[in-house]
């Protein structure tokens, strides 16, 4: 515990040391998470939940069409389909929008790391075990991650609130949807950061102190 | 304390090998302080990395405090390693990121040692060293005698058995160096088993023992007069 705390101050002053890197990191995520947010919700109302009305087969939607002289049309299956269509597409973006985003997320790590050579090297040499080097990466993009989220909750409601107008029976503020999305999101800046967490761990000390 | 038996270090290169160390054979008693000398390319820097169980890609015995290290896993070997031995850099090799107060607990905090008692012991380490008022400071901030001495004080913290020092002096003024090697016979006089690794005959001079390497073969050792012909040596 008391290393994992040390982790996480140590991760603070990283952070403070490239405020710029740390605020970029931050806000792309922070935006990932806001739009994720906005494309889940119209999945989740799209195509997951039931309508919250009885019969909601029989349902049809009334759209104003033509002059202002009463024409009418009913549209029923096409009009829901095209919402299914929708959700799906801005699902789809939303997912390869989250994999560029775990793709950029690496790299940064990738090259964080490898300047911190040295450090790690000279921390193995003092005793640092495989384990508490990876946790060490990891606890950084957990810390990133937790901060992005704190941002993320005002954009994400900002962002649902724009799409409101597509969402029927389902909050623009719904728990559900924010849990799944952080859930996400976390689970991607892990899985990003594996890698080169166990690159680091395998530095070899003797060649990381000549690194100069 | 620490025995070597025919201790070999190569490495690949191309298609052959390039030998480090070359069946170097070496017992060295509890409170020596002894100095490894030669020229660059000697295998001094190799040894002490072998010492300080950095490396283990050797081959041959290492004995510590009657361990048998060479029959012992990885993880095993930094167990032993975290308890028993510090190490000193030419290059101090201070966290730019850390006070002086958290470079010096920084090997204990991989020790799972309680954090009173960390505390504890470093405040004695910053006492006995007098840096107390340098305690939150960045080694950014503080002179290169002054993180020798932090590094020193790193070194030793956790009151290990061994001291490894690799060319301590090597990037200080002859005052700084004066000072250091002036604390490394006062740990020694303590009981602190000293090797280090200099080219200044000075520095040796502070030493009880001194043992020469060439092209990985000890080829001198003051005391020991037959420490073994070097066997033929192949043109590279």
């Amino acid at each position: 515990m008391a290393g994992f705390a040390q982790d996480i101050r140590y991760a603070v002053r990283q952070l403070s040391k490239a405020p710029g890197f740390g605020a970029v990191a931050i806000i792309t995520l922070a935006l990932g998470i806001g739009a994720n947010t906005a494309i889940f919700s119209l999945l989740d109302q799209a195509l997951l939940r039931n309508l919250p009305v009885r019969d909601a087969d029989r349902l049809v939607i009334l759209q104003f069409a033509g002059s202002f002289k009463g024409h009418t049309s009913s549209r029923t299956d096409d009009s829901f389909h095209f919402s299914c269509v929708i959700a799906i597409l801005a699902t789809s973006f939303g997912l390869l929008a989250t994999l560029m985003a775990a793709v950029g997320l690496y790299g940064v790590l990738a090259y964080s790391t490898a300047q911190r050579t040295r450090e790690i090297g000279i921390r193995m040499a003092l005793g640092a075990a495989r384990g508490s080097v990876m946790r060490m990466v990891l606890v950084e993009v957990l810390w990133l991650a937790g901060l992005s989220l704190a941002v993320a909750l005002p954009v994400s409601l900002l962002l649902t609130h724009a799409v409101r107008s597509q969402l029927f029976g389902i909050s623009s503020g719904d728990p559900l949807t924010l849990a799944v999305v952080t859930l996400l999101v976390a689970s991607v800046a892990l899985a990003s950061s594996v890698l080169p967490a166990r690159r680091a761990a395998k530095t070899d000390p003797i060649v990381a102190l000549r690194y100069e | 304390m620490i025995q070597l038996k025919n201790i070999d270090r190569s490495y690949k290169t191309g298609a052959g090998q390039t030998w480090v160390l070359r069946r170097v054979n070496l017992d060295i008693r509890e409170g020596e302080f002894i100095t490894v000398m030669g020229p660059s390319g000697a295998g001094k820097s190799s040894l002490l990395n072998v010492l300080a169980l950095l490396d283990d890609q050797w081959a041959g015995e290492y004995w510590l405090r009657e361990q048998a290290i060479h029959s012992l896993g990885r993880k095993d070997r930094a167990e032993l390693a975290k308890k028993n031995i510090g190490m000193v850099f030419q290059s101090y090799h201070l966290l730019d990121d850390l006070t002086v107060q958290e470079n010096i607990d920084l090997p204990l905090s991989y020790k799972d040692v309680a954090r009173r008692q960390r505390q504890s012991m470093v405040a004695d380490a910053l006492d006995r060293f007098r840096i107390v008022a340098k305690k939150d400071l960045y080694p950014s901030q503080l002179s290169g005698g002054q993180q020798q001495l932090v590094g020193i004080a790193r070194a030793v913290v956790h009151k290990p058995a061994l001291l490894l020092a690799d060319e301590p002096t090597g990037n200080l003024h002859s005052d700084q160096a004066k000072e250091i090697m002036e604390l490394f016979r006062e740990l020694n006089q303590q009981g602190t088993t000293i090797v280090q690794v200099t080219h200044s005959e000075t520095n040796a001079a502070y030493g009880s023992r001194t043992i020469q390497l060439r092209d990985g073969w000890l080829v001198s050792d003051t005391a020991n007069p037959s420490p073994g012909q070097p066997a033929e040596v192949s043109a590279s």
